[in-house]
């Protein structure tokens, strides 16, 4: 695939944008009706460009094509404006606060030599990855794909960190608070809680480092609150309050964002008002496909790699499986090296294309639990979960 | 066709502090198109965001506009009073609404 097939291919979102190419490095210039890509931000390469204050910045597609999202290609994804640009560890600490016997503060280097580290591969994604998709459009960030990411994350077990404060009788729930804030005083802080017995499994912890290195200020420098299986908004960044609760946290965030309809189909019809809501917590199975991008162009006879990545809230992917004939018959993809229940899963397969003409390729994805990716999924007021059979279509010449 | 244009106008990063170790982000301007109203939504919509949040919520239908609007203002606690707001809202619902993807 050529340069420009790559760019081309990035014509996924709903928006027409087009660039002032003589102002954007000539790589970055594009004709196509899509945001900008910016190579400005600094631990960042290449990123799809929403907002820069806060930085809202997307994974193209195509690099999901490999188990490991690279730190540099890693989704950016903040609330609030004010946030943490430079972090001074000899003062930085961690407070631990609220229902516990013995408040405590901790520098990095004694999270890092106090507690036993633990490492883990987990899929970090946004609630509303896949917004864009939804018809009609829900209000929030239009992502695409691109709202997502897989590292490999070092830290300590929450549950350790507590368990050395003393967790008080009566505590039901634990708020994590980062450094980021609202550039208007009064706008809510982004403060989360979560029930307390989810904090204290063995797989939730403070993560001080990203892929063998430590967290990008972007990405929540120094410490990163890590909840595998979980959706994102849980994953509160650059963490540096904790605060054990005797009852529930309530805030703005926490009463009225990241809630999806509390039925059956987590779903309602587009203008009505869900009767009960909850809040979102666990990711759906799905894939995606990397390559090859949405309007290709491939040769009669010449084999192309198909690849993607595939994940799941935490049973691990079973099969991915891809149909050339929408969806009447289905072949298995070869599944890649197994990084662990909450990792991307890499696919790929080799086809070669026998005739010409447009060809659409879906992909789906089925997890240890028997649960697959739907042809369609009901819409929700938040945008979230999307992870219908992923599609992209070819030219074959 | 309607464009609408993305500007690099500012291509060089915010170093207000100068120092090495703090990270220095880039600024974007964000033309929005011209009509009654601008002024305002440049004065009220990016004290706490970029407009790019404006942006990437074109085509969204007007009642979606009057909920975000709302929302700015209930639960962000954005100041803006009754009448600006309404001719925000008539702004976004005119250049950014199902009209305009
Ligand atoms: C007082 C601060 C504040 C002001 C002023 C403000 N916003 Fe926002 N806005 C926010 C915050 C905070 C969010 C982000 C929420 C998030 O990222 O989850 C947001 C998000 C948005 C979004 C994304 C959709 C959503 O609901 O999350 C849009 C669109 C938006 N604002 C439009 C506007 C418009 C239009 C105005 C001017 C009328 C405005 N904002 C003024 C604070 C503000």
């Amino acid at each position: 695939m050529n340069r420009r097939d790559f760019f081309k291919g990035l014509a996924i979102s709903a928006f027409t944008a087009s660039v002032g190419s003589n102002l954007i490095e000539k790589a970055d210039a594009f004709t196509v009706k899509t945001y900008p890509i910016t190579t400005k931000f600094p631990e960042k390469d290449k990123l799809i460009l929403y907002s820069e204050r806060p930085p809202l910045l997307e994974t193209p597609r195509q690099y999901f094509d490999r188990a490991i999202t690279p730190n540099k290609l890693f989704f950016v994804r903040w609330h609030l404006a004010d946030i943490p640009t430079y972090v001074d560890l000899n003062s930085w600490r961690l407070k631990i606060q609220g229902n516990v016997k013995n408040p405590i503060e901790f520098s990095l280097d004694d999270l890092k030599t106090k507690f036993e580290p633990v490492s883990f591969y987990a899929v970090l994604q946004c609630s509303g990855n896949g917004r864009n998709f939804f018809k009609p459009k829900p209000k929030g960030i239009h992502w695409n794909h691109g709202a997502m990411g897989n590292a490999l994350w070092t830290g300590v077990r929450l549950k350790d960190i507590l368990n050395y404060a003393g967790i008080k009788s009566g505590s039901i729930e634990v708020a994590f608070d980062g450094l980021d804030k609202p550039p208007y005083p009064k706008t809510p802080d982004f403060i989360r809680s979560l029930p307390l017995d989810r904090v204290l499994e063995e797989d939730v912890i403070l993560a001080y480092e990203m892929n063998n290195e430590p967290l990008p200020y972007l990405n929540g420098f120094p410490l990163r609150l890590i909840v595998p299986g979980w959706y994102a908004t849980h994953w509160i960044k650059s963490v540096s309050r904790i605060t054990v609760l005797d009852k529930p946290l309530k805030n703005f965030w926490m009463e009225k964002a990241y809630k999806l309809p509390d039925n059956d189909c987590e779903c309602i019809k587009p203008g009505e008002k869900p009767e009960k809501t909850k809040t979102i917590t666990t990711m759906n199975v799905k894939s995606v496909i990397a390559k090859p991008l949405d309007n290709s162009i491939v040769k009669v006879g010449e084999v192309i790699k198909i690849a993607g990545v595939a994940f799941d809230y935490g049973s691990g992917i079973r099969d991915v499986l891809l149909s050339f004939d929408n969806g009447k018959t289905w072949e298995k993809a070869n599944l890649g090296t197994y990084l662990g229940r909450y990792s991307f899963r890499e696919w790929f397969f080799y086809y070669k294309p026998k005739k010409k003409g447009k060809l659409t390729i879906m992909s789906r994805a089925i997890n240890n639990d028997g649960q697959m990716q739907p042809f369609e999924i009901g819409w929700n007021p938040g945008g979230y979960k999307w992870n219908v059979v992923d599609k992209v279509q070819i030219n074959i010449v | 066709m309607k464009k609408i244009i993305f500007l690099l106008l500012l291509g060089f990063s915010t170093n207000l502090f100068a120092s090495d170790s703090k990270l220095n982000l880039p600024i974007y301007s964000y033309p929005l198109k011209e009509g009654k109203g601008k002024q305002l939504v440049e004065t009220y919509c990016q004290m706490c965001h970029s407009v790019g949040y404006i942006l990437n919520n074109a085509g969204v239908d007007k009642k979606t506009w009057e909920h975000i609007v709302h929302h700015m203002i209930h639960d962000f606690k954005a100041p803006i009073d009754e009448k600006s707001a309404k001719e925000i809202l008539d702004y976004l619902v005119k250049n950014y609404g199902t009209k305009n993807k």
